[in-house]
């Protein structure tokens, strides 16, 4: 040990002592940091969350609530939304023919269950899970947590306007170069191959916009030239999720569904806090497992136990 | 104000009781933030680390309000949290690797080893007691330089001095400190 590791990673008994003994903040400090404080409170941290004063950045890459707000939507959602425009660009059709027969699919699905399908479904659930799960991480770090090469000489800028408060503001976008994903096809697919059909057309949908004219906060613009990722949201991405291990339970409920808890074994580090656990509902559909749902479960008295850990 | 007391008032009023958390323990969040960030960012970004702390913090506390526990250890680790994640991103940004055999902290702390087996939390203790030994403003001076990573032109307005003074007074403090340390069994060979 150097006396090095004494003046770094401090405890919390000795940022105590240094903030009692040897303090650095002025009132004034401390008024603007407070504001500052504040005013990231109260700005809703969403899709459309934005900061319009153009000095800071607040938006943060909030995939998970994206993902949530996504799932939740899917209860009110009935006909198919905006973002058919992208699945029929891309090519890729089977899973739009489910859309409408979603529900329909799983009760045929469940009742065409024999015993030995389902013995043997629950032998594979593991498997299934752990699959569909270990590509959603990969694919969300790709899409929301600035895991895409990009070019950053070449970039676009696009008025952007909220149409809640007609507020307009421009933001950028640099361009993707990222081989394993050269068109926003690419990623189109890539989600249908992950998550169901529902759940992926409102990711993509939240997530794009095409126009010059943006209505809205997306993370992605599509032109006829390539796509491009918010500035923002490539350069204050999250750690990449792959990484980390996770310990997973798995069971099928009533309807043959697959729900898959897992909870992170090392805590990821992200702007808030931690997520500590988030549940997959996973369905079986004509095109294979999908993911259909996913919820995070809000960091709660876990924190309790995992305070101050020096 | 204790923990209690600070709940209290954010169930009466979330508004006075945010303002009255952050009071409390704004120098808190500074000191974890300055010290991680501290060589690979800016003032302005251990400011927007303390502030992302401090909304994560009121968000966390508005979404659990029957939360009971140490409201010190949720907020410091939060506030560690977010100050890794910044180091992360700023560390990547500069490329760089942030050492403190940098030529600004090596004088005191490349050629000093403590035994490996020591306390670290004792050591600290020690080590901020000698610190304190030196009398103001020497004290102070050591404590931002190390510990916040302020640049001696900093430290100048705080105490109150010249830019050189600040420089003049921390060359001397540095070797002193280092006799003090010696005394305390922190040598170059380690702990005694």
């Amino acid at each position: 040990m150097r006396t090095d590791d004494v003046f770094n990673d401090i405890d919390s008994r000795t940022a105590d002592r240094l903030a009692k003994e040897y303090p650095v903040l002025r009132d004034e400090q401390k008024e603007r940091l407070y504001a500052m404080s504040k005013r990231k409170f109260d700005i809703k941290i969403d899709n459309s969350s934005i900061d319009v004063s153009g000095v800071e950045k607040y938006r943060r890459p909030r995939w998970f609530k994206g993902v949530s707000v996504a799932a939740a939507a899917l209860l009110l959602v009935s006909g198919i939304g905006g973002s058919m425009y992208y699945i029929s660009r891309s090519g890729w059709r089977a899973s739009v023919e489910i859309v409408g027969t979603l529900a329909e699919t799983t009760e045929v699905t469940t009742e065409a269950l024999t015993e030995e399908q389902t013995e043997a479904e629950e032998a594979d659930a593991d498997a299934i899970a752990k699959g569909l799960i270990d590509d959603y991480r990969e694919f969300m770090c790709v899409l929301y947590g600035g895991d895409l090469e990009v070019d950053k000489s070449d970039t676009i800028t696009r008025a952007i306007t909220l149409p809640d408060n007609d507020v307009t503001f421009d933001r950028e976008f640099y361009r993707v170069t990222d081989q394993r994903y050269p068109t926003w096809a690419d990623i189109e697919k890539r989600c249908y191959e992950i998550l169901d059909t529902e759940l992926a057309q409102r990711i993509l949908e939240i997530s794009t916009e095409n126009t010059e004219d943006i209505m809205g906060n997306p993370f992605f613009c599509v032109t006829e030239d390539g796509y491009y990722v918010e500035t923002g949201l490539h350069d204050n991405g999250i750690d990449p999720l792959s990484t980390s291990e996770y310990d997973m339970d798995v069971h099928t409920d009533e309807n043959g569904n697959i729900i898959a808890t897992i909870v992170e074994t090392e805590l990821r580090e992200v702007h808030d806090y931690p997520v500590p656990e988030t549940t997959f509902t996973i369905v079986e559909t004509p095109n294979g497992w999908r993911i259909s749902d996913v919820t995070e479960k809000p960091l709660d008295d876990s924190i309790e136990d995992c305070t101050d850990a020096e | 104000m204790t923990d209690k007391e600070l709940r209290r008032m954010m169930e009466q009023s979330a508004e006075e009781g945010r303002r009255a958390l952050f009071d409390e323990y704004c120098g808190y969040v500074y000191a974890i933030c300055a010290n991680k960030l501290k060589g690979c960012g800016s003032p302005e970004d251990t400011d927007e680390c303390l502030s992302d702390t401090f909304a994560a913090v009121f968000r966390y506390l508005e979404s659990h309000n029957a939360a009971d526990g140490d409201l010190k250890g949720l907020i410091g680790t939060i506030a560690k949290r977010t100050a890794v994640s910044y180091f992360r991103r700023l560390s990547a940004k500069n490329d760089t690797t942030v050492s403190l055999e940098s030529e600004t902290l090596g004088e005191l702390s490349s050629d000093i080893r403590v035994d490996e087996s020591a306390e670290l939390s004792a050591l600290r203790e020690t080590v901020l007691d000698c610190i304190k030994s030196l009398g103001e403003p020497d004290s102070s001076i050591i404590v931002y330089f190390y510990y916040y990573g302020m640049k001696t032109r900093q430290i100048a307005a705080l105490v109150g001095l010249s830019d050189i003074a600040v420089q003049k007074r921390l060359s001397r403090s540095r070797k002193k400190l280092r006799e003090l340390l010696s005394a305390a069994g922190i040598t170059e060979e380690g702990s005694q």
